[in-house]
């Protein structure tokens, strides 16, 4: 062996990693080479003074109280994970498809319909009247034929489709009962909230349907005022929970028809730009609770079930822009809303590269840019 | 001289040691983790917690930080050895874990801009003011030029480093720990050596190559 062929091997040959023939022929070549032996023994030293390098490190017993006392909270969290939401990719395919379904019942029977449906549905109507005022427990007493097709439909029905597991469960959240009371959500009788299957919404659009069109066929037969007098029942609905969830008073809002909703959304958009700023700027360390994180868990819960709203309803006025901007924004507020009690680095991490990848904070700035002179 | 097998025989030094440790092979004891003996995990932790620190803190430099991680990388070996189909070895299974969890939090300072370069010149003035013993430091001062001059190192070759010469591992297993090639591993081995030859030279009289 030559020192060409020998220096090389000597890292090698030191960490042992040297086997057989080539480390015989080294060592050989070693007892005749007074370079490559020193090569060698200055590598010994290195390796010798690596050796006795101690850094200063102990492992107490408070590492492994640490460490069982984390093993036992994810027990814990696996148990009760049983019985609450499937993981957040999962729960989106679920809403994306229930949602589908929904639009698609919901468009089928608010298109202008032919006389002779309208003449059908008002003896559907005529009959679901009767109905519910054999149910005299369940339902107020009816000022007027309107006022009676149009309360929300109550919860008997989805507390028997909530019995069965339901995918679009959000992890323990518990909603007032205004926002429960929304066509498309429904109450658990633990607190929680799910939604309905699209066959309950259908039928519930269905019934809702055929009530505003006898509605509008008792006052006008145009599928305008049908339109106008379901969303300012919307709004009504909107501004109660508005003024349930920011404990404001309730004339937040004045109900201008469509323009209520519009106001809605600007006002949803400047909350969801707000958080998602906050979210961005929350200094958290990778193993520590951050109470800035609890807060805006919470507050992307709400503004989650707003923007399912706003967005289902964008989509049903034809407003494609706002559609868009409101779905770029839902699966990040699902993210922030799904986070672990002490999210990781990386938890956090891919939520932020999710919102500079859709550079939704600028998307949703440039929408309430355009709101705010669209108003003015 | 394998390190490891040194911080073994230095049981008695350790706060808590079950008189049936040793007699524990490591698969053993991976098996009766994955029947649910948690006992069987605390001994596994007995046994390579003080690696796995000592790894850790050669990867992130900061002893506090270090716990931490050590603590994080059994938390995701008890979550993930019960649900694995087969037995890994264990050492360098740990070592895997630990791996990815210092990487990821170094990322992360990386991302946030924490990391504090050494300054090399700084260095070497301590060489030329300093009284010293000839060819010696005290103690803690040499420590202290090894950490400052492996914080210096990139992040595979710190790896690399601090899994072949810290902690003994064979080049096969810090393949299997690091997803690198041999070839690559013993280029940024060698490559290591020599960065770290050229900041603790002037301090150890070793002859920069």
């Amino acid at each position: 062996m030559k020192c060409e062929e020998c220096l090389p091997l000597l890292e090698e040959y030191v960490d042992r990693e040297l086997e057989g023939r080539t480390a015989e022929r080294l060592a050989a070549h070693l007892a005749a080479c007074l370079t490559c032996l020193d090569a060698l023994n200055e590598l010994s030293c290195e390796a010798e003074l690596y050796a006795s390098y101690q850094p200063d490190i102990n492992v107490t017993p408070a590492l492994w109280n640490a460490v069982q006392a984390r093993i036992k909270e994810e027990k814990i969290t696996a148990i009760t994970a049983i019985f609450v939401a499937p993981p957040t990719r999962l729960q989106k395919w679920f809403a994306q498809q229930l949602e589908g379904f929904a639009e698609f019942g919901a468009q089928r029977f608010f298109q202008p319909t032919s006389a002779a449906l309208v003449l059908t549905t008002i003896v559907i109507v005529a009959g679901v009247t009767s109905l519910l005022r054999s149910w005299p427990e369940r339902q107020p007493e009816p000022s007027s034929t309107s006022q009676t097709a149009l309360q929300p439909a109550d919860n008997s029905g989805s507390t028997n489709i909530l019995s069965q597991p339901n995918p679009h469960r959000l992890n323990n959240v518990a909603l007032p009962t205004e926002v429960s009371k929304h066509p498309a959500i429904a109450s658990g009788g633990d607190g929680t909230i799910g939604t309905l299957s699209h066959g309950t919404l259908n039928k519930r659009r269905i019934r809702n349907a055929t009530t505003k069109d006898a509605v509008t066929t008792t006052t006008t037969t145009t599928a305008a005022a049908a339109k106008l007098r379901r969303a300012s029942e919307e709004e009504a609905l909107f501004e109660r929970e508005v003024a349930e969830l920011d404990g404001a008073s309730t004339n937040l809002f004045m109900p201008k028809s469509l323009d209520g909703v519009e106001t809605e959304i600007a006002r949803h958009v400047e909350k969801s730009q707000l958080l998602l700023r906050s979210f961005r700027n929350a200094q958290l360390s990778a193993l520590t609770y951050s109470s800035d994180i609890a807060y805006d868990k919470e507050q992307s819960r709400k503004l989650l079930y707003r923007n399912i709203i706003l967005r289902r309803d964008a989509a049903t006025q034809g407003s494609r822009q706002v559609e868009q901007l409101l779905n770029t924004l839902e699966p990040i507020l699902l993210d922030i809303a799904n986070l672990p009690d002490r999210p990781t680095s990386r938890d956090v991490l891919s939520i932020e590269q999710q919102m500079q990848k859709t550079e939704i904070v600028a998307e949703l700035q440039v929408h309430s840019a355009s709101a705010t002179s669209s108003f003015n | 001289m394998k390190r490891l097998a040194t911080h073994v025989t230095k049981a008695e030094d350790q706060p808590s040691v079950y008189a049936g440790t040793l007699m524990n092979s490591a698969e053993d004891l991976v098996k009766r983790v994955r029947a649910g003996d948690d006992e069987a995990f605390r001994c596994i932790f007995e046994r390579y917690a003080r690696p796995m620190v000592s790894f850790i803190y050669g990867m992130v430099g900061e002893r506090h930080l270090a716990e931490e991680l050590t603590q994080e990388t059994f938390v995701r070996a008890y979550r993930s050895l019960s649900t694995l189909r087969s037995e890994p070895k264990i050492s360098t299974w740990l070592f895997g874990i630990a791996k990815n969890v210092a990487r990821e939090t170094i990322r992360s300072q990386r991302k946030e801009n924490i990391r504090v370069n050494i300054d090399d010149q700084a260095v070497m003035s301590l060489c030329d003011h300093q009284p010293m013993p000839d060819s010696q430091l005290l103690d803690r001062e040499r420590d202290q030029v090894i950490r400052d001059a492996l914080n210096a190192l990139d992040e595979d070759k710190r790896l690399v480093f601090t899994l072949k010469v810290f902690q003994q591992r064979s080049y096969e297993e810090i393949a299997e720990i690091s997803g690198f090639s041999i070839a690559k591993l013993k280029t940024d081995l060698h490559r290591a050596r020599m960065e770290m030859r050229r900041r603790i030279g002037p301090y150890m009289g070793v002859k920069q190559q």
